[in-house]
């Protein structure tokens, strides 16, 4: 009877504690309001941090970017910069490592309102305004992403990238094109183009890659630049305009049409983003709307030779009536800081965000062949002319549905299964805009 | 024919009768160490503790979280009544999703069964080969299902292995997109499910096949049975307790897959093979903890709706031996 006892007790206990551990109530740091404009708040980077360990979490394409200022920040403050790599995909698994209470003090995130909202709401991130070299950024970079609700909360240290055109010069030669089209219709024009051209090795004078997804968007994403500027996104967030209503139906049933006119690969359902990247690299396709990370993926295709980049691939911004940029910042573009309950190491977090946009930044731009953000840091000569025609369009550009929707529903997943035939335009708006609203109810938004 | 017939009977029975007897003579001392026996409860706890704090809590918070609002986007945990279950209901993806799990977990089943079956036929004899083969295909069963998805996922892509075989005996280029169609590719998805785990089923129907007693075979030859018959007559039947086995954790298995589709289709093309485990993930993945638990809870009912009856039939198919 005893024993029986003794083990009803321990079932309790056991099961009190494991009841009290998943908690009703999701794990935070506590709320504090920090004085961003107070004179230490940033800081000076030479500040010792012996005995000091960061934590920075980076994803699998993104490891090998801070490399160097890592270096340069453990030589100046003997502090330790511990980086991890974390298994894609990357926001996800971030996401769940947070909300179970592994927190870093640093990681690469999506400087965009849809991911920086959840972050905000639990009030894990600490607020980044006020930071000494916003002044010497180039223009364009400071509004290009990391604020959120009136305050930074991610710092740039790189171009973002800019949703576009790339294309193959050696096609539209070819094909007869001399001048790259302005606005929705005269790309369109110009596809039909090639398409009319039958020029030798073109399967398609587009390209599209719905067997991974992500890429769908863009083609829809592009068309909004106007709308986005005529303030779309803020409507779409106060739920007064919706994905289902003309101007966001309109476009997703344009880019149906490209499809019905067989303007696109054959294979564009299942076809991967590596085949897109080697198509327009080979000169199979003319033309594909993509952002700079496909480019990169053609850059190494082409072993990043400058000189056979710049002869082959070329970039141009497109929108619904003109050639304005969709900005879409990505994790590898910005850095956010995380509260923990140790003062110094929320401090020395600044401080390495302050040491990357100061005095680490030329070898940081040196070391990886990027343009500069900073106008007092020259970029490389070795960046390829497609890139810099993007960062061109950042300052005249826009934010992307991500930078200013308050959530970043499954778009390219709906608009891939439309790809598919599984779902009619009607049906992928539709989807799109339920997921947004169930985003947007957890957000506590009124109007969902 | 053989006369031993009630030796295996016999010599099972003989030490339930040894215990009888000796219960008789020192009932109290027995009892007193059957008492002893019956409680190394201490040796229970902690396998009871990790049960309970890694399976049996989690599942009731899964309840319990599944009414509430929980989110990435909020400070607090608040209960919402049913509102969860009513706008994942309203949404098409959830029903559509549970189809293709059910399609999905059928053809596994089948899949996984019928290679297993008939590996186990041809690999019943025990010859070094047979061992050697058996090894081989026990193989995929411990591979890491995400390698074996990517594995398949090159080899079915349209510029992959299997079409450069083919296009080499064919001697003309063939590109089919085997992971392209919105209508084959889930049949393709649960034959890698069912390669991967057929050498669990193949070990399970030796197992099976072995326990058949030689005298029912010879009986059956005497009376003279063909092949077939043989088989499908005397020793498919007999394996009814393997095939319930094998039929279960197939379905169980696969309605809870996520892995191999994850790294083939990733739910794709057009959603047409998105299990509901990638769909609770990507709303995870969201910041929707709320709804994801709601769905986790659907699932879990969904499990036990199909697979309770299911075993149920298999087990009284059995009775019959």
């Amino acid at each position: 009877m005893k024993i029986l006892r003794r083990a009803i007790a321990v079932v309790t206990a056991v099961a009190a504690t494991s009841v009290a551990l998943a908690g009703c109530s999701n794990p935070s740091a506590p709320d504090s309001g920090a004085d961003t404009g107070a004179a230490d708040y940033w800081p000076a980077t030479d500040t010792n941090l012996d005995g000091v360990t960061l934590n920075l979490w980076v994803a699998q394409n993104s490891n090998k970017i801070p490399q160097k200022v890592v270096e340069g920040f453990e030589a100046k403050t003997g502090a330790k910069v511990q980086v991890t790599t974390i298994p894609d995909p990357y926001e996800q698994t971030v996401q769940t490592k947070i909300t179970t209470g592994d927190t870093p003090d640093l990681a690469f995130w999506q400087p965009t309102a849809s991911m920086l909202a959840g972050f905000v709401a639990q009030d894990r991130l600490q607020k980044l305004d006020d930071a000494p070299w916003l002044g010497d950024y180039v223009d364009g970079i400071a509004d290009a992403g990391g604020v959120y609700q009136d305050s930074r909360y991610a710092v740039l240290y790189s171009n973002p990238p800019v949703q576009g055109v790339f294309y193959n010069k050696e096609v539209f030669e070819k094909a007869g094109i001399t001048e790259t089209p302005k606005g929705w219709d005269e790309f369109v024009d110009t596809a039909k183009k090639i398409k009319a051209a039958n020029v030798p090795g073109v399967e398609s004078p587009l390209y599209e890659m719905a067997g991974s997804q992500w890429g769908t968007q863009w083609a829809v994403q592009v068309q909004l630049a106007e709308a986005a500027k005529a303030g779309l996104w803020d409507r779409v967030n106060t739920g007064e305009e919706k994905f289902t209503d003309p101007t966001i139906l309109g476009a997703i049933k344009n880019y149906q049409a490209l499809f019905d006119e067989g303007l696109y690969n054959k294979d564009a359902g299942s076809a991967k983003d590596t085949d897109q990247a080697a198509a327009l690299w080979e000169g199979k396709t003319g033309m594909i709307i993509q952002v700079n990370s496909l480019f990169n993926a053609i850059a190494a295709l082409a072993s990043n030779d400058k000189a056979a980049l710049d002869q082959k691939i070329g970039f141009f911004p497109i929108s619904a009536d003109d050639n304005i940029g969709t900005v879409i910042p990505e994790q590898n573009n910005a850095i956010v800081a995380f509260k923990s309950d140790d003062a110094k190491r929320e401090a020395a977090s600044r401080q390495f965000i302050h040491y990357w946009l100061t005095d680490g930044y030329a070898d940081f731009v040196a070391d990886q062949g990027v343009l500069s953000v900073l106008t007092s840091v020259p970029s490389p000569d070795t960046v390829p002319q497609a890139l810099i025609d993007s960062a061109a369009a950042i300052p005249d550009g826009v934010g992307s549905m991500q930078s200013l929707a308050v959530a970043n529903p499954d778009l390219y997943i709906n608009l891939a299964d439309m790809v598919n035939g599984t779902k009619t335009p009607e049906e992928a708006a539709d989807s799109t805009q339920q997921q947004f609203a169930q985003l947007a109810r957890a957000q506590g938004i009124s109007g969902f | 024919m053989p006369v031993t017939t009630d030796a295996g009977p016999a010599s099972v029975a003989a030490p339930t009768r040894g215990v009888r007897a000796r219960r008789t003579v020192g009932d109290e001392r027995v009892r007193k160490n059957a008492a002893k026996r019956n409680y190394p409860l201490a040796f229970l706890w902690p396998a009871i503790i990790i049960l309970l704090v890694f399976y049996f809590i989690p599942t009731i918070m899964n309840f319990v979280y599944a009414f509430t609002d929980w989110s990435g986007f909020k400070r607090s945990i608040a209960f919402n009544g049913l509102a969860n279950f009513q706008a994942l209901f309203s949404d098409g993806t959830l029903v559509r999703d549970l189809r293709v799990t059910f399609v999905y977990a059928a053809l596994v089943a089948v899949f996984q069964n019928v290679f297993g079956l008939i590996l186990a036929v041809f690999l019943e004899r025990d010859t070094r080969m047979n061992r050697f083969a058996r090894v081989m295909f026990f193989v995929p069963v411990i591979m890491s299902a995400l390698a074996v998805g990517y594995i398949w996922q090159a080899v079915l892509k349209s510029d992959g292995a299997l079409n450069q075989i083919l296009g080499l005996l064919t001697g003309s280029t063939v590109s089919t997109a085997w992971l392209g169609s919105t209508t084959w590719t889930i049949v393709v998805v649960a034959a890698i499910h069912g390669w991967k785990w057929m050498g669990l089923s193949m070990l399970i129907y030796l197992a099976g096949l072995k326990t058949i007693d030689n005298e029912v075979i010879e009986a059956a030859r005497v009376d003279g049975t063909n092949p077939w018959q043989m088989f499908w007559q005397i020793r498919f039947p007999l394996l009814a307790p393997a095939l319930t086995f094998n039929v279960a954790t197939a379905l169980l298995g696969s309605m809870n897959g996520f892995d191999i589709v994850q790294a083939t289709t990733a739910g794709g093309p057009g959603g047409s093979t998105e299990l509901l485990n990638i769909f609770i993930y990507r709303t995870f993945g969201q910041g929707l903890y709320a709804q994801s638990t709601t769905m986790s809870l659907v699932l879990f009912l969904m499990v036990s709706i199909v697979a309770f009856p299911v075993i149920t039939y298999l087990r009284r198919r059995e009775r019959v031996l």
